[in-house]
Order: C-alpha cells, then sequence, then structure tokens
C-alpha cells in the first residue's frame, strides 16, 4: 500500500552531486513487471558512485553518467536490477516483483504494520485518485474509491460541505464524520461560517491542498481504529502527505484548466403557460382572475438560463522533493480556483507546504510537517431562503422581468416575497477569508535496537473572517438600508502524542511488535460576530459606517481529550497474527465521574495461501482470513452537554436576562459501538485478481440522545444515553488486471450492502425532523415520514369512500384533489394516516474504475453509484404546489383539469385549501443514480522525444467530470442534502432536496511536467 | 540506556497526569450552571428580564402571535409562502404545524422561566430583595412579575389549544411525572385569575420610567389582563370592576390620534408595550410589510378591508397598499408595525382601548341597554373619527355585540385579538363560514404527543 513513500526510505545510500566533464545524460521510464505501471520513487545509482536519482510521479528519470557506467535499480518489492548503459542515451527499465504484498508496510494508528498482520479493514485510496477529482477537497476526492465508505456532496458549492460515512451513521446527535488525521495528527474539521446562506456549509477540509497528498488510508473496523478508541465510532482517515526522497532534486509542475456547467436543468412554465394556470387556480377557488395588467403572459423570464453559468476551475501546483541520506524535503506550492456554475459563487486557495526529515545521528531522527492555507469564498444565499440565487430563479414566476426598462431589478412585491435573483447574484458581498495553518513537528529515538520512542506535537489554526454586504439593491439589504455583518472565527488546536513502538523477530517463527502511548488534544474555539444596519449609501460597507449596529457578540467554548492506549501484535510463522488493544480515553465533555472510558479491542489473522498444504492447491496467490471485534466510542456533541445551564442573552428592556437553557445530566456518558468483523483478502492467478472482503456488525449502545421531552417542561430536548441502533454491511471489492502486455486493462470494482436500523429510543418515541424525515424504531436513520398519495380522484363521484379532510365533519375529497390513503380507516384523513413512506439509505453503493493503457496513451473512466434510496424532492413541493403565484414546473402542464382526467398532478386550486401538497410519497422519487464520476484521456510523451528536451516526463490529459449521470430523480442533481443545520439533521434528515445548489459536470485539460 | 529509559518513563508519568488535568476547569463562557442561577437579588432581576424575554420570541408576540388572531380568522389572509401558514389560513392545520409547535414550545418555555422564579425567588435569604421600592418590596415585585408572566402564558394557551397542563413548578429534570395529562378549560382559566391576581397583590402601581411602566407588569396590567380573563370566562361584573380600575388609573389615557399609537413608543394609549429596540429586535415588519422591506406574509384580506367605514382613521394608520391601483386584498399589506429600518416595532399586548371596551361589553352583558357601555364604546369610535352610536342604532344586546365586535376587530386589527374573539362569542362558525367546530381549537403539536403519550388530542386532529 505505502510502497511508493517506503521505497525511498529503505534507500540510505547517500549521493553527492559531483559532475565529470565527460558526463552525459541518460533518461527513461522505469515500470513494474506486474502490471506495465509506472513505478515512482525507484532509487537509480551509478554503479560505483554516490551518484543517484529516483523516479518521478510517472516512473520517469533522468541523470548524468559517466561514459560506460552501470545503473543500479532498486526498489522495495522489486528485485535489484543492474543495467550497464553503452552509448544507449535512452534506457526504459522494467522491474519483477519479489515480495510478496503481504509484506507490504500499510500505515496504521501511530505506526505501521506488515500488512499480513493487518486483521481489520483498512481501504487506500491513492494519490493518483485523489487528483483524478477536479475538487478543492479531499473527502470528495474519496467518493466511490473505497467500500462501506459513502461520501455525498450536500451541495455543489464551491468549497461547500460533504459528509463522509464509514459503514453507516452510529449516532444520532453526536457527529457521525470520521476522524481525520494528517501525518499523525488530528485536525478540525467541519464548517466555521457563521454567515447564513441557507442550508449550505463551509468545509475546513478544503483547505487542504490534495495535491500534497501522497496517500489516505480509512481505517473501518474497530481493530484497526481502536487506538483512536473514543474517536473512532465513524472510522478514521489518515492522510499521509509526501515527502522528500533521496536523491537529485525532483520538480514536477501540475496545471489544468477546466470549464463547468450545469448538467440538468428542471423545465418551468413560460409567461402563458403560467398565466393560465394560476388564473385556473384562482378560479377553482372561486377567486377573481388576475388581469393582464397585473399578470402579464407577455413576460416570459427564463430565471435559470440567466443565473447559471459556465465557469472556469483551475489549478496550478508545482513541488520539489530531494534530500541526501541524512536531510531530506518536499516543499510544495498551489493556487486553485473554482467559479460556481451559479453567478456569484468562487472559491479559490493557494497554499504551501514543507515537510523535512533530518537525522540527526544514528538514534534520533527530527522531522517537521507544515502547511499554510489561505483560501478565499464568495457564497451566496440558497437553498431553504427566499433570497438565494437558485432559490428565488426557480421560485419567482416568469412573469417578472429580470430588469426594468430603467435598468433597475425587477420584482413584484404584490406577487411575491422573493427578491430577483440577478440581485442577489450580482448585488450582494460575502467574502469568507480563511487562514489556516496546520503542522507537527517529530522526534524519533531509536533507545535500544527494536524499540522507538516517538513523540510528536501538533498544531491546527484556523482564522475565518468572513464579511457581508447586502445593498440597498437586494431586498434583503433595502429593508434595513443596507446590512452588514463582519465575523471573525478561530478555532485552536493543538495536540501531542508519545509512543514507544517496538518490533522485532524472535527466532524464525516469532514476530512482535507493539505499541504504547498517550495523547492529548485540546480545542479553543472563539467567534467575534459584529451586525450593522442603516449605511449612508452602499459606498459604505463597512459596519462603522453603520447607523444602528444591530448585534454584536463574542463567545468561546474548548473541549480537551486524553487517551492512553497499548497495542500489542504476535504473529507465529508469518501466518497467524492475533492483536490486541486498550485504550482509556477521557473527555472534557463529560461530568467528573463519567469522565474516562476504556475501548478494547482483539482482532485475528490466518494467512492461509502460506501454509504448506496450500502450495499443492496452488489456485490462491494469496489467502488470508480475519476478524476483529472491538468497542470504540463517540463524544461529537456540545462541549457541555452533561451540564444543567442557565443561558444569557435573554435580555429585556436594556436589562440583562438569563434562562434556563439545558436540563443537567451528570450521568452523561460515552456513546459506544461494539463491532465485529469477519472478512478475507484473496489472490488469484498471480494476483491478477485481488478480491478482499468483509461482512460487519456494528452496535450502537447508549447512544448520545437529545431526546425530546414533553415541551410543557420548558425544555425540548434532553442530552442522554438512551437508545441504540444498527448497522450491518457486507463490503467487497474486487481488482482484476484483466489484460496485460501492452494493452492493459484494469478494473477496480467495490459495493458495499449497509443496513442500517435504530433500535430503541427514548420510551420508543418516534422523532419528526427536517421537512419529511422522522427518527423510528424498527426504521433507518433518514427514514421519510407523510401520507401515502394514491393518485388524483378523477371527479368527485370517484370518492366513493367518501373521504374528508381532517375529520369526520371536514372537507370531501372532490374531482382533482389527491387520493391519500386512509390507514386507519375512520374515514378521513389526518395526522395518523401518516407512515414511513420509504427512507434515504441506499440498498447499496459503490465505485467502479476501468483502466486502459497502449504505450503513453492511458484512459481511465470512474463511476460511483447508489442505489435504492429516496429522495425527498422539497423544491418540487413548492414548483408543483399551484396553490399561489411561485414559479411553477412544467410538470403542472399534467395536472387535473376536468371530471373524467386521468393524472397524478392534482388541480390548481389558490391557497390549496385541503392540503394536496403535504408531505406524501408525490414529492418522493428514487433517488438511485450511476454517475460517470470521471473519465481521464491521457498521454505521457516517450522519452525519445523528452530526453532531447531535458524533460523527465511530461504528459498531458483531458478530463471529464459527472460526464453522465444516469437518474429517474427529476430534481436538479441526485446527490444532495438540503438540510445540515445540526448533527441530527445531517444524521437523519439526509436525502431532501430543496433548492439545493446542483453539482457540475467539468471538462479540463491538464499537463503534468517532471524535470 | 537505563538513564534515557527511566528519563522517558518519568517523562511520560508526568505528562499523562499532566493531560488528565486539562479534562477539568473547562467552564462555558457566556452560561452559568442552574444552581448558581437564580440566588440573590441581582441575580433574581436577571432571571427575571430573561423570563420577559421569552415573550418577545419570534413565536411567540414577537412576530406569530400577532397573526394567530388573524389569520385563521378572517382578518388577514395568506399571500406569502410558507406551506405551514397557509394551512392556518385555511383553517387546516395538521398536527405537525411548525408554527403552532412552535409557540406551544416558546410559552411553555415562558411558564418555566417564570416557574422557576415563582419557587425560589421567596426563598431567596437575600436582605436586599426586601428593601421597598415603588411601594413594594422587591421581592413581592418579581414574585408578582412572574406570576403575572405565567398568568398571561396560560391565558394564551387556552385560547388557542383549549384545556392544556398546568405545570406550575420548575423542572429540574426529566421524569415520568415530566409526562403531564391535560387539564380542564376551566382549569387553566382557574390558574390565570388565579395568578393575576396573586399578581394584582404584589405588583407596583409604578416603575422608575415610561419604559418601565409600559413595559413591565404593574398593578394595573394584571387588573387589565384580568377584566380580560373575566370576560372570556363570561365573569362580566368582574371583568367591568376590574377594567373600571385601570380606566381610573391616570396614567392611562386614550391617544387622540390612532395612528400616533404606532408611531410613538410608550404612550399613555400603552398598557403593555412588549419593548423591542435596535439591539433587540423583532421580525415583524419583515413578515408583514411588502418587499423590499418584508416578505408581505400575510396581508389584510377582503373582509377586513371592506368592514372600514370611509370615515374610519384607523385603516390608513393599519394598512397600506403597493402600487397605485385602488387598495384591494391584492395590494394591501399591513402597515401597523413600520419601524422596517430598526426592526423595534413594539408590540401592544394591552391598550386602554381594550380595557375600555372591555368594560363596555362586561356592562352590556350584565344589563342592556347601558348608557357607559354605549359612551365608552362611543369613546373609542370617536379616537378613530367615526360618529357615536346611539341608542336607536343599538337597540338590542344583540345589535350592541355586533358594533363591538366589529369595534374590536378593526381597533385590534393584527394586535392578535380577532380568532379568539369570535370564538369566545360564539360567532366564528357564522362569521368565518366554519363548519368544523373542532377547528377552532389548534392541534397538540404531534411532537407533544410523540414526546408524551399522555396528552389527549383535541378533537378532530
Amino acid at each position: 500500500m505505502l510502497k511508493k513513500l517506503l521505497l525511498s526510505v529503505a534507500v540510505l545510500i547517500g549521493f553527492s552531486g559531483g559532475l565529470l566533464a565527460q558526463d552525459r545524460a541518460v533518461s527513461g521510464r522505469v515500470t513494474s513487471s506486474d502490471d506495465s505501471t509506472p513505478l515512482p520513487g525507484v532509487s537509480i545509482v551509478v554503479k560505483g558512485t554516490t551518484r543517484g536519482t529516483t523516479t518521478d510521479a510517472n516512473g520517469g528519470y533522468r541523470l548524468s553518467v559517466p561514459d560506460n557506467a552501470a545503473l543500479t535499480f532498486s526498489a522495495v518489492g522489486y528485485d535489484q536490477q543492474e543495467i550497464a548503459i553503452g552509448s544507449r542515451s535512452t534506457l526504459d527499465v522494467t522491474l519483477v516483483t519479489n515480495a510478496s504484498q503481504l509484506d507490504e508496510l500499510v500505515v496504521v494508528a501511530y505506526g505501521l504494520q506488515r500488512k499480513r498482520d493487518v486483521a481489520g479493514s483498512i481501504s487506500n485510496v491513492s494519490a493518483a485518485e485523489i487528483q483524478q477529482i477536479k475538487a478543492p477537497g479531499l473527502d470528495q476526492a474519496l467518493q466511490g474509491r473505497a467500500p462501506g465508505v459513502q461520501v455525498s456532496q450536500a451541495s455543489g458549492t464551491p468549497g461547500g460541505g460533504v459528509t463522509v460515512r464509514v459503514r453507516g451513521g452510529s449516532s444520532i446527535n453526536a457527529s457521525n464524520e470520521p476522524l481525520y488525521v494528517i501525518d499523525g495528527v488530528p485536525i478540525n474539521t467541519g464548517s466555521y461560517t457563521q454567515v447564513g446562506t441557507g442550508g449550505q456549509l463551509t468545509n475546513a477540509l478544503s483547505d487542504l491542498n490534495p495535491a500534497d497528498i501522497e496517500s489516505i488510508e480509512i481505517l473501518k473496523d474497530a481493530s484497526s481504529t481502536a487506538l483512536y478508541g473514543s474517536r473512532a465510532s465513524n472510522g478514521v482517515v489518515l492522510v499521509t502527505t509526501k515527502r522528500g526522497k533521496t536523491g537529485v532534486p525532483q520538480v514536477n509542475f501540475n496545471a489544468y484548466y477546466g470549464t463547468q456547467s450545469v448538467w440538468k436543468r428542471p423545465s418551468y412554465l413560460n409567461g402563458p403557460q403560467f398565466v393560465e394556470l394560476v388564473n385556473e387556480a384562482r378560479t377553482n377557488r372561486g377567486q377573481a382572475i388576475f388581469a393582464p395588467t397585473v399578470l402579464d403572459p407577455s413576460i416570459s423570464t427564463d430565471w435559470q438560463s440567466l443565473v447559471f453559468r459556465d465557469a472556469p476551475i483551475m489549478q496550478y501546483d508545482a513541488s520539489v522533493a530531494g534530500g541526501t541520506s541524512e536531510t531530506k524535503y518536499y516543499v510544495s506550492g498551489t493556487f486553485f480556483s473554482q467559479d460556481g456554475i451559479l453567478v456569484g459563487s468562487k472559491f479559490n486557495r493557494g497554499s504551501v507546504r514543507f515537510n523535512l526529515d533530518q537525522r540527526i545521528n544514528k538514534k534520533i531522527n527530527v522531522g517537521i510537517n507544515v502547511t499554510a492555507n489561505r483560501s478565499v469564498s464568495n457564497r451566496i444565499n440558497n437553498d431553504n431562503n427566499i433570497f438565494g440565487v437558485l432559490s428565488t430563479a426557480l421560485l419567482s414566476p416568469p412573469v417578472i422581468r429580470a430588469y426594468n426598462p430603467d435598468g433597475t431589478y425587477g420584482r413584484r412585491p404584490d406577487l411575491v416575497s422573493t427578491d430577483n435573483p440577478l440581485a442577489q447574484a450580482y448585488e450582494n458581498d460575502l467574502t469568507g477569508v480563511n487562514l489556516r495553518a496546520v503542522g507537527n513537528v517529530f522526534a524519533t529515538y531509536e533507545i535500544i535496537p527494536s524499540l522507538v520512542f516517538r513523540t510528536q506535537w501538533g498544531a491546527d489554526y484556523l482564522n475565518l473572517k468572513e464579511d457581508r454586504y447586502e445593498p440597498t439593491t437586494t431586498a434583503s439589504g433595502a429593508s434595513v438600508s443596507g446590512r452588514g455583518i463582519s465575523a471573525v472565527t478561530a478555532d485552536r488546536r493543538w495536540s501531542m502524542n508519545q509512543t514507544l513502538s517496538y518490533n522485532r523477530r524472535l527466532g524464525t517463527n516469532h514476530f512482535v511488535s507493539g505499541v504504547v502511548g498517550y495523547a492529548f488534544d485540546r480545542s479553543d474555539y472563539e467567534f467575534t460576530y459584529a451586525e450593522g444596519t442603516n449605511f449612508p449609501s452602499n459606498d459604505f460597507r463597512r459596519i462603522t459606517s453603520a447607523a444602528v449596529k444591530s448585534n454584536a457578540s463574542s463567545n468561546g467554548s474548548a473541549w480537551s481529550y486524553t487517551s492512553k492506549f497499548a497495542r500489542a501484535t504476535y504473529s507465529f510463522k508469518d501466518r497467524y497474527t492475533l492483536q490486541a488493544s486498550v485504550v482509556q480515553d477521557g473527555s472534557s465533555r463529560f461530568g467528573s465521574g463519567q469522565r474516562f472510558g476504556t475501548f478494547p479491542a482483539v482482532s485475528a489473522a490466518w494467512v492461509v495461501s502460506e501454509e504448506p498444504f496450500m502450495e499443492k492447491i496452488g489456485v490462491f496467490s494469496e489467502l488470508k482470513l480475519r476478524g476483529s471485534y472491538g468497542i470504540t466510542g463517540n463524544s461529537e456533541i456540545a462541549d457541555f452537554a452533561s451540564r444543567g445551564l442557565y443561558g444569557s442573552g435573554s435580555n429585556y428592556i436594556e436589562r440583562p436576562g438569563t434562562a434556563p437553557s439545558q436540563l443537567p445530566n451528570p450521568d452523561l456518558r460515552w456513546e459506544r459501538t461494539t463491532s465485529y468483523e469477519v472478512g478475507a483478502d484473496i489472490g488469484l492467478i498471480r494476483n491478477r485478481v485481488a478480491l478482499s472482503l468483509a461482512y460487519y456488525n456494528r452496535q450502537t449502545r447508549d447512544l448520545l440522545l437529545d431526546a425530546p421531552v414533553p415541551s410543557t417542561t420548558g425544555f425540548t430536548t434532553f442530552f442522554q444515553n438512551v437508545g441504540s441502533l444498527e448497522n450491518k454491511g457486507f463490503e467487497f471489492e474486487i481488482r482484476t488486471k484483466n489484460l496485460a502486455g501492452p494493452f492493459r486493462w484494469e478494473t477496480d470494482f467495490n459495493m458495499t450492502f449497509n443496513r442500517n436500523k435504530v433500535l430503541s429510543l427514548v420510551n420508543d418515541q418516534p422523532i419528526n425532523i427536517g421537512f419529511a424525515s422522522r427518527i423510528a424504531v424498527g426504521q433507518p436513520l433518514g427514514a421519510f415520514y407523510g401520507y401515502y398519495a394514491d393518485g388524483v380522484f378523477i371527479s368527485s363521484d370517484a370518492n366513493t369512500a367518501k373521504i374528508r379532510q381532517g375529520s369526520a365533519t371536514g372537507t370531501l375529497f372532490g374531482g382533482g384533489d389527491m387520493i391519500f390513503r386512509d390507514l386507519d380507516g375512520n374515514g378521513h384523513i389526518d395526522g395518523n394516516d401518516q407512515g414511513v413512506i420509504g427512507n434515504a439509505q441506499p440498498k447499496f453503493y459503490g465505485g467502479i474504475t476501468n483502466r486502459f493503457s497502449f504505450k503513453g496513451i492511458e484512459l481511465s473512466v470512474f463511476g460511483q453509484f447508489v442505489s435504492g434510496n429516496q429522495i425527498y424532492n422539497n423544491t418540487r413541493a413548492f414548483g408543483e404546489a399551484m396553490n399561489g403565484l411561485f414559479g411553477q414546473s412544467t410538470e403542472t402542464l399534467r395536472r387535473w383539469r376536468k371530471d373524467g382526467d386521468v393524472t397524478d398532478v392534482p388541480k390548481a386550486i389558490f391557497g390549496d385549501p385541503i392540503n394536496n401538497r403535504r408531505t406524501s410519497t408525490r414529492f418522493l422519487e428514487d433517488g438511485s443514480y450511476l454517475r460517470i464520476k470521471n473519465v481521464t484521456l491521457g498521454y505521457s510523451l516517450p522519452q525519445s522525444l523528452l530526453g532531447k528536451a531535458r524533460i523527465k516526463s511530461l504528459r498531458v490529459y483531458a478530463s471529464g467530470q459527472n460526464v453522465l449521470t444516469f437518474t429517474n430523480y427529476k430534481g436538479l442533481d441526485p446527490e444532495v442534502s438540503a438540510l445540515n443545520g445540526t448533527n441530527q439533521a445531517r444524521n437523519a434528515s439526509f436525502g431532501t432536496d430543496f433548492l439545493t445548489y446542483p453539482q457540475a459536470r467539468v471538462i479540463s485539460f491538464g499537463i503534468n511536467l517532471g524535470l | 540506556m537505563n538513564r534515557s529509559l527511566l528519563f522517558l518513563l518519568t517523562l511520560g508519568v508526568w505528562g499523562l497526569s499532566a493531560c488528565d488535568k486539562q479534562l477539568e476547569n473547562i467552564n462555558p463562557q457566556a452560561s452559568l450552571d442552574i444552581e448558581a442561577a437564580i440566588t440573590n437579588a441581582a441575580n433574581s432581576e436577571v432571571a427575571l428580564s430573561g423570563a420577559y424575554d421569552i415573550v418577545q420570541s419570534a413565536n411567540y408576540y414577537g412576530n406569530q402571535l400577532t397573526y394567530f388572531g388573524d389569520l385563521p380568522a378572517d382578518n388577514t389572509f395568506q399571500s406569502g409562502t410558507f406551506p405551514s401558514l397557509f394551512e392556518m389560513d385555511n383553517n387546516a392545520l395538521l398536527p405537525n404545524n411548525a408554527n403552532v409547535t412552535n409557540a406551544w414550545v416558546s410559552i411553555y418555555n415562558g411558564v418555566n422561566r417564570a416557574n422557576n422564579l415563582i419557587e425560589k425567588v421567596p426563598t431567596l435569604t437575600d436582605a436586599t430583595l426586601d428593601n421597598v421600592v415603588n411601594g413594594v418590596k422587591g421581592r413581592d415585585r418579581i414574585l408578582g412579575e412572574a406570576l403575572f408572566l405565567r398568568g398571561f402564558h396560560y391565558f394564551t394557551l387556552v385560547r388557542y389549544w383549549g384545556g392544556v397542563p398546568l405545570v406550575l413548578s420548575p423542572t429540574k429534570g426529566i421524569s415520568e411525572a415530566s409526562r403531564v395529562s391535560r387539564n380542564t378549560e376551566a382549569e387553566v382559566y382557574a390558574q390565570v385569575i388565579k395568578d393575576l391576581t396573586q399578581a394584582e397583590g404584589l405588583l407596583p402601581v409604578t416603575y422608575a420610567n415610561a419604559i418601565e411602566l409600559r413595559g413591565r407588569a404593574t398593578k394595573a396590567t394584571a387588573q387589565a389582563l384580568l377584566s380580560r380573563a373575566y370576560l372570556y370566562t363570561k365573569q362580566w361584573k368582574d371583568a367591568a370592576d376590574k377594567a373600571a380600575l385601570v380606566i381610573a388609573n391616570t396614567n392611562y389615557r386614550l391617544l387622540p390620534s390612532y395612528a400616533a399609537i404606532f408611531t410613538t413608543k410608550n404612550t399613555s394609549e400603552s398598557v403593555w408595550e412588549l419593548q423591542f429596540n435596535p439591539t433587540d429586535q423583532n421580525g415583524v415588519t419583515f413578515h408583514y410589510l411588502a418587499a423590499p422591506q418584508g416578505r408581505r406574509e400575510n396581508a389584510p384580506a377582503t373582509a377586513l378591508l371592506n368592514a372600514y367605514d370611509p370615515l374610519d382613521q384607523r385603516l390608513a394608520a393599519s394598512v397600506a397598499k403597493t402600487g397605485a391601483a385602488a387598495l384591494t386584498q391584492a395590494n394591501a399589506y399591513v402597515s401597523k408595525y413600520n419601524r422596517a429600518s430598526t426592526q423595534d416595532d413594539p408590540v401592544f399586548l394591552i391598550r386602554i382601548a381594550e380595557v375600555i371596551l372591555n368594560r363596555a361589553e362586561a356592562l352590556a352583558e350584565q344589563s342592556y341597554p347601558s348608557a357607559e357601555a354605549l359612551v365608552l364604546l362611543n369613546q373609542v369610535r370617536a379616537r378613530a373619527g367615526l360618529p357615536a352610536l346611539t341608542t336607536t342604532e343599538l337597540a338590542t344586546l344583540a345589535n350592541f355585540r355586533l358594533a363591538m365586535e366589529k369595534e374590536r376587530q378593526l381597533e385590534f386589527a393584527f394586535e392578535g385579538h380577532r380568532w379568539s374573539d369570535l370564538r369566545r362569542t360564539g360567532r366564528a362558525a357564522e362569521v368565518l363560514k366554519l363548519t368544523d367546530p373542532n377547528r377552532l381549537l389548534f392541534p397538540i403539536p404531534e411532537r407533544e404527543r410523540n414526546a408524551n403519550p399522555n396528552i389527549t388530542q383535541n378533537p378532530g386532529y
């Protein structure tokens, strides 16, 4: 897994670059005999000298050599080769694999392990896969790449929020996001914005430059995540950044430029269609129709075409890596820029990174990893917001002019309160400048051979400054003569860990390894917020100029966390491995009596393929059976959830006020997930087929539930450890080398079947959230709750059961009204006729990648799919409501108009007195999709051309993202989640679409240049 | 080697204990532990401000309750975007209606805030609580204000939901006892009258300044609200008597101009005026005014617009229109709340005009014809620029009742009265053409019944 990284570490020969007069250049490309893929990091030494280099990311190298020299090519896992150059100036080499893949080292919690000893589930995502996705954040790059890992982008906002679920959500009110650890140090994630723009959040992970990442390991089962005990319930994402390698400096330039566009636009009514519909609705309600002077059918504004645009996306990065046996360095810089496909939105980021390893002496090494980033985002209102750009583009009726003849923005306050979308897009300022520094220093000391002490100290400083101005040219700004906001958010986090690790082979049959240590992590969060209104004019945009300082506040919070851990691994004959670990974690979030929790895990692996009896069978090039069991925890809740609190700020008549805000629960304790897993790793046909499969079962108990309580108490919720839920699933990954030789074809395929179910709640009372979501026993998180719609009455006579609305004396449903199912058969439709109508959890999801290559040409096609989930399309609940003056979709052309009409769209009726548009299966849709997430066609120029230009490697490529999406979903994009305000919303009301910013299709062109 | 091992071990053990210490002493920076909240005179006053603050909530009179009185009735119609408000306009509320749920939750939040003071303040040992200011002990005043607020909360609850659970002690934790059952409507009214009567005996006549006099509960505020409570329970004599006490109080006088009530803060018109300022705002104008100032979420309906006499000055003070066309429900919007740029419109919870009409109604209901009732009614009409009604025009009690109904509709439009007035007079079905009598009460929120199965639903939901 970490082959590339370790190649250079293994080679500790020093080089010096003194050039002799008779030197000449030789260049070439090193590939693997396995699959002909380029091999980066191969060490190349001129035999008998200390002169050498390593291959770059594309396997290319370039070296000055004396005449008649011989080159030694070496890499971990490959047989060393020695080749005399002769008179050649280009030399392409194929290295033959020697070692079993089982001896590769894998990044694990607080260290590295031999793959053969790993009994848990660890998925790897490579640098190439991460870079393929043209997105600001590394989390987006995980989508579809690893089994058991479900990634959904909540919206297409540049730099926006992403949810990642490892083997299903395990909590209801605590966070379900995995822990992110970069180069051994946990980092801040999530959204820090203080300026609401609708349902959209920002994403602290988009501060990190994906181009700096060497590999990502996703720890999924209890034994892999065990050392992160209490923070491991949702999996752990370990990110390893690139490091320097011994050899002459390698310089890489990468650049791409692309264009993004909206791939699907829902069809909305034009002016005449709209006016006809509205007047029909008026007539059906017995109200006078609108005169053409009020609703002018000759105005037919296509709002969507005015707010969507083709937008550029680009990235330029450069890096230099190199070093000697004593000092190794990696330095990089990046600029990324993405304009949104909706007018007014933009994200860009510049970042630098410096990673250094220094050997002090035989026993001591020190190092530093540091990155500094500055990102600037311009966001626009959207989602659930009448001032949103897309929101108002969909909700505004076509009979309003985009611009008045005098050039001002067209608005019709007498019709709708929504603002002009163009005013919102072009006039508002919202700039967020995020400064982020993430770094750590570390030192290792080899006390005795095999026993290493390591100390690491890290910091993650995040500082977000947001400035907003809503000018009087927008509806939101006009009401208050301009509104300004200035907000500063800071999160200062520092952490450290100290470990003592031991790795030793005892005799030929025994291999023992272990690690003990402790870790500490603390975060101090602070914010300052100021808001002012009544500005002299739009020329003044800072709060100093505001006549009314309407809001000013500042507050902070903090948490700290400690961990003491130990892990021991014993392997017998390299075939039987046993591992056990235990962690005691402490969190400031709990009361003194419940502060600490203990989290144990055990695992075992059996490499069957290395048993003597298997050699006769010979089918398996690798067969490993593995299993693990362990307990992990979660405490990602509010910092003071266990306390009884009186909050401040409840002021009256300029007198300070306090009010009860939270009930005490001194017994609040860790949420615990007990999981077990059984799995197998199978290699067939000399590992041309590699299959990995696992069944897991994760039972979460003592849920940290912000449980609803009777609000007659004065509180709506109370944090307690009640309830349980489970995730059970099967996941597999298969990697095949279908064709080897000059024409190569490889396929990676992964798929996950996760079943999530809530097992118990407080008195098993269900919890309704969002527009249509419900947490209920026996149902998965993300269940939808509402009425069953069975079509539309073709006439009043068709209501033979005489179903009424609300009560026995309510209005009779008539022709053109929805047929709601009378579940309790009492003859009227009331709250009891609601049921679980669907859920947002997919039955399965996964990804498939096909890679083809021939000579220097390579093509990769990456698809990602989700199946069996539903989406509650609340956009349609507005766009097909036919009850007012909002823009309506062309679905309404199929509406019921007269007796006898057979349709599933009810009649238009102003005000919708019988509530045909209530939450029902009418707006629930199949959310399954298969998306060709990425297609990349690349060409690496041959060495024969490059050698002359003194270039090591040059690759050009064209790439398409979100190229094709196969779905029956009617909305703009099936990958949506409009409700993100709280943990509970993200965990249990996902899969609701409401005026959500869609994903873009991206066509881009790029180059990779190695010098 | 051994030395360095020892060193590392020592360092390690020291580090471990140092780390665990870091878990302690992390405290909230803007909250207080519950036990430390109400312990002396100063923090009781602070908690009292918090008890008033809930009434300012957008889910309470900071916005919602201003239209709960009109939207289900005929004063306004839903012209905006919220499906939940369409439900209210159409008298087709569903139990999960967000506005209904949020109001219920906020009001009970207020009950708990008041209960905390009612329980704790009498037991506090701080001697400064017994200092006499404005003629009453601080302890009594705080208790009186808290009781007044609790009475006000239950009065609001009973008007919209009928017999609601009576919770009379502060919540300290969640237990089986938290799953309360409903009381009857009569029991709730009895509690309202009990709290307000007790408050009347404890509260001062006045405060140090006009803002506090109008913004907080005084003896007269309790009397005025009592007169309303007696009116709702048809205890006419008590209603008339309590109203008389307020009318006789020189702190309260009809303002000569109706329009001035809504452009000037804290006038003699206000018996209880909910205070806002530019740093303690509400969203009322945003709700009512037309774009760009607001979203005209509900707008004056034809029934209301038609009810105004051409001479009635209250129309211009209450309603405005967009565009040049004649005023109709298509272009009308509520303009009673008009401080869009500062968003600090006061909300009028009790005006002296209401107390006057309360007495007029209570007198007429006791014995008709009543000369005084007519005088009082005509006081309010005269202020609106309308001619006096005569005994000839209002020959019967039925005539008087209709006149009173209309007067209250126009005088208190958008102030949260119409729906409850029609319900208490039994006129809702006829005036609103409401065929289903079950619609006269709002549904108990679904979330409440999910959390507490002991709460029964109102019939028809």
